[in-house]
């Protein structure tokens, strides 16, 4: 009566090949595989348009037995969406046949009593309900046992019929199973965690009920739930040795002497190991991040990918991770690796990195860790999603994007207010920044602004009539980042909060 | 009032039969041949109800059939002049003038071989606007006029007077009468007045069957037919349809409604639609893929989709192609009063039409 090859599904091949065969003629089969959820013995139309979709449909004694009943009940049963209609022998004639067939609806006879044979589906339907509840309590069991997210998700897809199966997060796939086919109906159910949920979807091939895939799937959620946060739970107890390096520092204040002994000594006690090549990385984003915790488990997984040892730390202003190698020309390779494996998820997250030089003595990783954080923040500064800097090819460069944005604003606002109310501050900021670039020479700035060099000096006279002290060298550093860091948020069009 | 021509006769036929769709021309066309030689000698009489006074009694007259025609088992000739009598006898008064029981099929012409008999005119209008199977289905029973005294005569000479509460008692006891009769007999009923009938008849109903007989009988294509028909009747062409499939002609039926319940499986020629026609006397429903297109008491028709003539029942067969048109019965036949009594439910089919609200 059921297959459970199929996933405990009553269809209507399980209605034929039962016993129950030898009572139905089959007239008209559309799909061997119609799902069948009830029976209904009906007595009116008004019946029928009551009825659920893919409920059989049996025409009462009642109804008669005259060939339009049939006709026109298979038409009610059509726009119901039922399974099949069951009619009595006589009432099946050609017509009512080839009405079935144009409407692709499955049409059976019988020549037993209407009530009878509703009662014999019904109760088949029942015992098919039952085994069916059989198969998931076993089910649940099995499931419960699984301890990774991968392992739970291979469970779940055999138990569907090897239809696949995704865990996904903030629309990335954080782990699948099973053969992927299109679908336009997936099933889906939320999984709740403490910052953020996640989804457990499948494919809903035709040759499941969804209903059954949407029981199994609600049934797996708790356990693949609980092997998501172990799992989780597994990276971050991995990953607290490499969290607390940044902080390392901050914890011995004022003792840079003792500082290379102190560490090594921490380091040593943390299990860090000795003359291994290791590189720091530190990730930040863009962009303030709203779902830090989501973000955590995307990028764990996106590194795991890259580098399966390398624990990944959550830490203050971005993720970090002490990458081991085992020799040189393996860590030299890394910025590549990351470009090839995460540089498009890097973009699309809106995620910058920073690598440090390679080191080999632990004593060495704070500063390892310094040098990424400085290139990752250097990577946001320059406003390119997905950019991968390498300290050592930065150097002091790095120092301007230290200089914070907001800052930067707020000092404009407060000591050149003339300036930025002038109609004429963004030629005027301009031609300053240009002319501090090449060092105060008006006849190269001129050139690379493509304007005469009287021009530019009447627009640095301008400034100086906006306030701008251009002739005190010892304020011109600190004019020159300003005026850089202004120009550069009016450039990327910015919204500098200037009225 | 104004004599009629042998062609109108012929007209008439034609339009009745159109109106009706029925199961056996013949005897429509035997009693058309018959008034057509009896008009060589005796004048006919068409008068509209302005004709008449308003309390000039008229009644019905109309061929009640079981089962059996008249083509089948010939009539001797005298059986309306004999219903006629019956219910002067019994009224104690002359009658002015008779109309048909139904403005179509046989009954729509057999006023006229009674109006050439008796002298009397014949009233155009009726009181069904089509034909209905059952002598209860007028709108005089809608407007409370009564159905009795119902005069009853086979061909046996049999005659019998009919008094019943109502129209639906007395359809009951007139065919337990004609089955023993025959199988058909010669009525009349609905004694009325000429004011009753321009109240709750359907004025004008014989002009109408003589105009669409002219539009059919006209050397026209078939096409310029439908046109000029939708344009007098607001007919709609439903569909052109293969046959398929024939069913029944000789199921039972309940006592008080129509013999001959049968099915016509067609299929339509264009988009593959499978309709199914119901029959009993006349077509009751008409499925389109199930779903119901048209019921009872829309009017539904065949026409020969090659001259555009009428096609009746009995002479279709597996392979015939068909013109299926449907034409809108009188508005009252509309409304829930006139829906309970001639709808899809009246005949046992337990469907709502579509036009109820």
């Amino acid at each position: 009566m059921m297959h459970a090859d199929r996933g405990f599904q009553f269809d209507l091949s399980g209605l034929l090949e039962g016993t129950l065969l030898a009572e139905i003629e089959p007239l008209h089969v559309t799909s061997s595989n119609t799902p069948i959820s009830g029976v209904a013995l009906v007595t009116s139309f008004d019946a029928i348009r009551q009825v659920r979709p893919d409920t059989i449909v049996v025409l009462s004694a009642e109804m008669g037995f005259r060939g339009w009943v049939a006709s026109a009940a298979l038409r009610q049963a059509w726009e119901r969406r039922v399974s099949a209609v069951i009619v009595a022998t006589g009432a099946s004639s050609n017509s009512v046949v080839r009405l079935a067939q144009r409407l692709q609806i499955t049409l059976l006879a019988t020549s037993r009593d209407p009530a009878g044979l509703a009662l014999d589906i019904a109760a088949a339907l029942g015992a098919a309900g039952a085994v069916t509840d059989t198969k998931i309590a076993t089910f649940a069991r099995k499931i419960a046992k699984q301890r990774t997210v991968s392992a739970a998700m291979n469970l779940i897809s055999e138990e569907l019929d090897g239809d696949h199966v995704a865990l996904t997060q903030g629309g990335f796939i954080l782990a699948s199973a099973g053969e992927q086919i299109e679908s336009d109906l997936p099933v889906g159910v939320e999984i709740c965690g403490v910052d953020s949920s996640a989804m457990l979807t499948s494919g809903a091939s035709r040759r499941l009920n969804p209903n059954l895939i949407r029981a199994i799937l609600e049934v797996a959620a708790p356990a693949v739930q609980a092997a998501l946060l172990l799992e989780s739970a597994h990276d971050d107890s991995d990953a607290a040795s490499t969290g607390i390096i940044p902080s390392i520092h901050l914890a011995m204040p004022g003792r840079a002497q003792k500082l290379e002994i102190a560490l090594q000594r921490t380091l040593a006690n943390l299990g860090w190991q000795s003359d291994a090549h290791h590189i720091a990385v530190w990730f930040v984003c863009d962009a303030p991040a709203d779902h830090r915790a989501e973000m955590t488990a995307i990028l764990r997984l996106l590194w795991r990918r890259t580098m399966p040892d390398a624990a990944l730390a959550e830490v203050h202003d971005g993720w970090l991770s002490i990458a081991v190698f085992g020799s040189k020309d393996e860590a030299i390779a890394l910025p590549l690796v990351i470009a090839d494996k995460m540089g498009d998820s890097l973009r699309e997250l809106g995620l910058s990195v920073g690598i440090s030089s390679l080191r080999t003595k632990p004593s060495r990783l704070v500063k390892s860790v310094r040098e990424a954080r400085l290139a990752a923040i250097h990577g946001r500064w320059k406003s390119e999603s997905g950019s991968i800097e390498l300290f050592k090819q930065l150097g002091v460069d790095v120092a301007a994007s230290l200089v914070d944005g907001d800052d930067t604003l707020l000092i404009a606002e407060l000591t050149m207010p003339r300036l930025l109310a002038a109609t004429d501050c963004d030629q005027v900021l301009r031609a300053v920044a240009v002319f501090l670039d090449h060092k105060g020479a008006v006849i190269p700035a001129a050139r690379f602004l493509g304007v005469h060099r009287n021009t530019l000096q009447g627009r640095l006279n301008r400034a100086r009539e906006l306030g701008i002290n251009l002739d005190e060298p010892a304020s011109l550093l600190s004019i020159h980042m300003v005026v850089d860091g202004l120009h550069r948020r009016l450039t990327q069009n910015v919204d500098t909060g200037i009225d | 009032m104004r004599q009629l021509a042998p062609e109108d006769v012929g007209h008439l036929a034609t339009g009745a039969t159109f109106l009706a769709c029925c199961i056996d021309r013949t005897s429509t066309y035997i009693y058309e041949e018959m008034i057509r030689s009896a008009m060589s000698t005796k004048p006919l009489a068409l008068a509209s109800i302005d004709d008449l006074a308003p309390d000039d009694l008229i009644v019905s007259v109309g061929m009640v059939t079981q089962g059996m025609f008249p083509s089948d088992l010939p009539p001797v000739g005298d059986e309306f002049l004999g219903c006629l009598r019956m219910l002067e006898a019994k009224l104690d008064r002359r009658v002015s003038a008779v109309f048909s029981l139904a403005a179509a099929n046989m009954n729509g012409i057999v006023p006229l071989l009674l109006g050439i008999q008796s002298g009397l005119p014949v009233v155009d209008a009726d009181p069904m606007g089509r034909v209905l199977p059952l002598i209860s289905q007028t709108t005089l029973n809608l407007g409370g006029v009564g159905i009795s005294p119902i005069a009853v005569m086979g061909v046996t000479g049999e005659q019998i007077i009919v008094e019943a509460n109502n129209a639906e008692r007395a359809e009951k006891l007139v065919r337990g009468l004609v089955t023993e009769l025959g199988g058909w007999a010669a009525t009349a009923m609905y004694p009325c007045t000429v004011q009753q009938m321009r109240e709750h008849g359907i004025v004008g109903s014989i002009t109408r069957m003589i105009e669409i007989g002219s539009i059919l009988d006209s050397p026209d294509s078939p096409e310029r037919k439908y046109a000029r028909l939708s344009e007098q009747l607001g007919s709609t062409r439903l569909a052109k349809a293969r046959v398929t499939e024939l069913e029944g002609f000789s199921r039972p039926t309940d006592l008080g409604m129509p013999a001959q319940p049968s099915s016509v499986t067609l299929v339509d020629e264009t988009i593959g639609r499978v309709i199914r026609l119901e029959i009993q006397n006349e077509i009751l429903l008409v499925l389109f893929d199930g779903a119901v297109a048209a019921a009872v008491p829309d009017i539904v028709t065949m026409l020969d989709p090659w001259d555009g003539s009428v096609v009746n029942l009995d002479s279709l067969r597996v392979g015939s192609v068909i013109d299926l048109v449907i034409v809108p019965a009188d508005d009252r036949w509309y409304t829930n009063e006139g829906l309970r009594l001639s709808g899809p439910r009246a005949f046992n089919i337990p469907i709502d039409h579509p036009r109820r609200k």
